[in-house]
């Protein structure tokens, strides 16, 4: 590698973690000017935080794939096809954060969120090449049928699974950020420009935007900040072929939905189950909830396991699972060289 | 919060689903995929996948359920 290509990575980073840090105390300023305040339910006097925080990530993802195209314009195609993803991605989620959509149509909505690599493949099939992902110790495998029936869910199920663990301060772009950086060892690994490229703008906007979300929230992501990251998480591995990897990456998400769609039997937005998975006590203190017919969480399996925990103590517990998914995925990319 | 517990216990099961992910992949694509007749190939393969899915999905209901009524067996009088 170039040093110039060094450099390109630097102003990429440096263009989205400045903007994501810049526009995210901006956006928080105009939501509560707006009034549009959610309660934080886990805390005791039950704060209320501006609740759109997805906003400052999209204008930061914005500037810097506009800053990408300019390093990089042999990537139009590549760089128009993950924009057009994040675009659909986050006006599905604001559409819900605003009108609260129910959980059936907040799935099929996020489904057509893949639309935009469709297209890139239909009219361009040398740049957005689909099928035969990599996987370790075989190096590309033969799916056919099986593949073309989960490429829906190959944008869907990230968005989400990553939706779906957006429950506590931080969590989300800290495990995001995490999940990123396992895109970009892997993409270094595999030697994928284009998965460094836009796994560099991911870091650079949830690093920028983390220190606002973190525990104490200052803002909310919103719908609109947890499905477009996952989907954007989703387009890089299909783009670069690292859906395996993703997978891995992704694993702490996928058995939160897994447990969570086992249980209620379906797609349901959070707010349509009546049983809560656990109880705030006094003081913020989290305790599973042991009724038989409430749903199962990650969270509720991790207090089941554990005993009661503050908010704080649940958020570092996710960190720390995230960090061996990351570790696994990253695993997963060198027994993919290693045949 | 026991911390250690709860991280030995679900890293484990990351790291199976992990291992167990890995296997079902090499297992279809070195075994199934050998099958001369195309139908059948993607039947077992796809069968295969589900029953992968199937057994996590009990494993994990199992897995849940020990840990539900463990705690409800502590807490009541």
């Amino acid at each position: 590698m170039f040093f110039s290509e060094y450099i390109n990575y630097l102003i990429i980073f440096i263009s989205s973690s400045i903007s994501a840090y810049i526009l995210t105390p901006l956006i928080i300023d105009i939501l509560r000017k707006k009034n549009m305040v959610r309660p934080d339910v886990h805390k005791p006097n039950k704060p209320l935080v501006p609740h759109g925080g997805g906003i400052a990530i999209f204008l930061s993802l914005t500037i810097t794939v506009i800053f990408t195209l300019l390093l990089y314009p042999e990537y139009l195609i590549e760089l128009l096809v993950f924009y057009g993803v994040i675009f659909f991605s986050f006006l599905v989620g604001l559409i819900d954060d605003i009108k609260i959509l129910k959980g059936q149509v907040k799935t099929v909505l996020s489904v057509i969120s893949m639309v935009p690599i469709i297209i890139g493949y239909l009219l361009y099939p040398t740049r957005i090449s689909l099928g035969h992902p990599r996987v370790p110790i075989i190096g590309r495998i033969r799916l056919t049928i099986i593949y073309w029936l989960l490429l829906p869910f190959a944008i869907a199920g990230p968005a989400n699974a990553v939706n779906m663990l957006d429950i506590m301060n931080g969590i989300m772009p800290s495990t995001t950020l995490l999940a990123s950086i396992a895109l970009l060892v892997s993409s270094i690994i595999l030697g994928s420009k284009l998965g460094i490229i836009l796994s560099v703008c991911m870091i650079g906007s949830l690093l920028g935007y983390y220190p606002y979300n973190r525990y104490p929230s200052k803002i909310f992501n919103g719908d609109s900040g947890s499905l477009m990251i996952g989907a954007s998480l989703g387009t890089i591995a299909v783009l670069t072929r690292q859906e395996i990897i993703l997978l891995v990456a992704l694993l702490i998400h996928l058995l939160n939905a897994f447990l969570v769609f086992s249980s209620i039997k379906g797609f349901k937005e959070h707010r349509e189950i009546k049983e809560r998975p656990l109880k705030v006590l006094d003081k913020g203190i989290l305790v599973p909830n042991l009724s038989l017919t409430a749903p199962l969480s990650l969270t509720r399996l991790l207090l089941l396991i554990g005993g009661q925990a503050t908010e704080k103590e649940i958020i570092k517990t996710y960190q720390t699972l995230q960090l061996i998914a990351t570790s696994l995925a990253i695993i997963t990319s060198i027994l993919m060289v290693i045949k | 919060m026991k911390f250690t517990k709860i991280i030995a216990y679900i890293g484990s099961l990351i790291f199976g689903i992990w291992l167990s992910l890995i296997l079902i992949l090499v297992v279809v694509e070195r075994v199934i995929l050998n099958i001369g007749n195309s139908l059948l190939r993607s039947i077992t393969g796809i069968s295969l996948y589900f029953l992968w899915l199937f057994i996590g999905y009990i494993f994990l209901r199992e897995f849940s359920m020990y840990f539900i009524r463990k705690n409800r067996s502590i807490s009541s009088p």
